[in-house]
């Protein structure tokens, strides 16, 4: 060979040798060959800094004092990581805890035999460190924040339900003697005083009803969810059948249309639909031709149900008051309620994964809206 | 010859007292009612001791017994009841305000007869309260040791 082919292989390979030591010293992971013996032989700067060491430091050291040194159980950990290495070739996302100036950082480590021919008879191990001290601080914050919403959501719920539940006594007492007071005095008393305890009456049985809702509200949030194939047509048509008091004497057109089984809590679902057509029939109640129609429609995702009517309907502009708690768009005289059944429905689908939205034109008619994801293997 | 039956009333309201006194009242049962307003009360009722020692022996034909009460709860009051060898067959009606399916199990495992929820509305608890008393006091007889006024 002559000098100069000689001297432009070395130059080659150097420039090789430089172009990966850069890669190594450009890696945001700290990358670290040992041998059989556990010596370092390579080490980049991302893994020194991690000791807080020089490079000059840490090669042709052993990796196993350093680890000695870390609080933890680092060194063994290494050990069964370079069993497992050794045994079947590689690992991955073997955690370390390392210590160094009083900063304790987590480490997520990938190593394999290193298959090369110089080194493949030293056994030597490459190893990757990769610094997940941030993703684990994100975890464990993410973990006590969903404790702590758990913990709020269930005081709320336990204090509406406290709330509701005492509040039934004085309710009690006060429609109870005021029956008793009507039942002695109702003859002899004048219009007003007549009118008066009227009003008396049916506002404790108003708020009796209130409370009920509330405590029924409350304890949907709580209880648990008994997952089966429902069928919405059977829940429409026993719907239909329970609300026949509110649909007596009235010449309601209904169309129900088929509609998909779905996954779900029956009795939650149940009531749900029951709510849904309750309102219907109560917005169509000034109505002269109501017509009720419920149906269903697919999305990629998820299947959406309507109930849909020609009913008093509402403004737009206030949508999305619809489904708050106790929130109404019609004053007590013009239509009767509480304001919990939408309140309710969005609680019920919420939890099944599912979305509740409504459209609505004054005068008009509303439909109202629910989703529930698709069962995975229908898909 | 009426036999008038005893009923033991544990409420501590004592608004419902009143209204439960007043539903018993329509069967002619409103004077047979003991009321005690606490746990230790009905205890040293049941067992004339305290301020009931020298009454006549015997028990009622009914208990209706609140959960909530001062001092010894009505879960408690009711556990004593049945571990007590004369007292254990005596009837009792928990009627309580709690809808709670855990107040409801634990009553029925300590050996409730009867567990009523009061109603709100005032129509149906006096008609359950009626209905209460004309079943366990007029139609059902209770079990020996029972105290039976002649009148």
């Amino acid at each position: 060979m002559s000098r100069q082919s000689v001297n432009a292989e070395y130059y080659a390979v150097q420039e090789t040798i430089k172009f990966f030591e850069n890669l190594l010293r450009a890696a945001a992971d700290g990358i670290v060959i040992t041998d059989l013996s556990q010596n370092i032989v390579v080490a980049n700067k991302t893994f020194c800094d991690y000791l807080n060491q020089s490079w000059r430091n840490v090669i042709e050291t052993k990796l196993m004092v350093w680890l000695e040194q870390m609080d933890g159980e680092a060194s063994e950990t290494w050990a069964d990581l370079e069993r497992t290495v050794r045994r079947e070739g590689h690992c991955h996302g073997v955690e370390f805890q390392i210590s160094s100036l009083g900063n304790i950082r987590y480490l997520s480590v990938n190593a394999s035999l290193l298959e090369q021919a110089a080194y493949e008879e030293s056994g030597a191990i490459v190893s990757m460190w990769r610094d997940i001290t941030r993703e684990k601080q994100q975890n464990e914050e993410l973990k006590h924040q969903k404790a702590e919403l758990e913990r709020v959501n269930m005081e709320l719920e336990a204090f509406s339900y406290s709330v509701a539940h005492d509040l039934r006594a004085p309710l009690r007492a006060i429609t109870g003697f005021g029956e008793l007071l009507k039942q002695r005095s109702y003859e002899a008393a004048d219009e007003k005083s007549r009118h008066y305890m009227d009003v008396m009456i049916e506002s404790g049985m108003q708020m009796g009803i209130l409370i009920d809702d509330l405590l029924s509200f409350s304890r949907m949030g709580r209880a648990e969810m008994m997952k089966m194939k429902v069928n919405l047509n059977m829940l429409v048509n026993d719907a239909v059948k329970e609300l026949e008091a509110e649909t007596a004497g009235r010449d309601i057109f209904w169309e129900i249309k088929q509609l998909p089984e779905v996954e779900g809590d029956q009795a939650m679902l149940r009531t749900a639909v029951c709510n849904l057509i309750s309102n219907a029939l109560k917005f169509t109640r000034l109505t002269l031709q109501p017509r009720i129609e419920v149906g269903s429609y697919d999305e990629k995702d998820e299947a959406v149900f309507y109930v849909k009517d020609n009913g008093a309907g509402f403004d737009m502009k206030y949508a999305d008051k619809l489904f708050g708690i106790f929130q109404r768009l019609h004053r007590p005289d013009e239509f009767p309620g509480t304001g919990i059944g939408l309140a309710n429905v969005r609680r019920i689908i919420n939890r099944h994964g599912g979305k509740t939205w409504a459209e609505g034109n004054k005068g008009v008619g509303a439909t109202f809206y629910f989703s529930l994801p698709k069962r995975r293997y229908d898909l | 010859m009426i036999e008038l039956k005893q009923i033991l009333l544990v409420e501590d309201n004592p608004n419902d007292v009143e209204l439960t006194l007043g539903a018993l009242s329509e069967y002619n049962l409103g004077n047979e009612v003991q009321v005690c307003r606490d746990g230790e009360e009905a205890l040293d009722f049941l067992y004339k001791r305290g301020a009931f020692a020298g009454l006549q022996e015997g028990y009622p034909a009914v208990i209706l017994l609140d959960l909530k009460l001062p001092k010894v709860d009505g879960h408690e009051v009711l556990r004593i009841i049945r571990s007590d060898d004369k007292m254990k067959l005596v009837p009792v009606v928990v009627l309580t305000s709690s809808h709670e399916e855990r107040d409801r199990g634990e009553s029925y495992m300590d050996g409730a007869n009867a567990y009523v929820v009061k109603p709100v509305n005032f129509n149906d608890f006096v008609k359950a309260i009626k209905e209460l008393g004309l079943f366990w006091a007029i139609i059902n007889e209770p079990p020996p040791g029972s105290i039976r006024k002649r009148l």
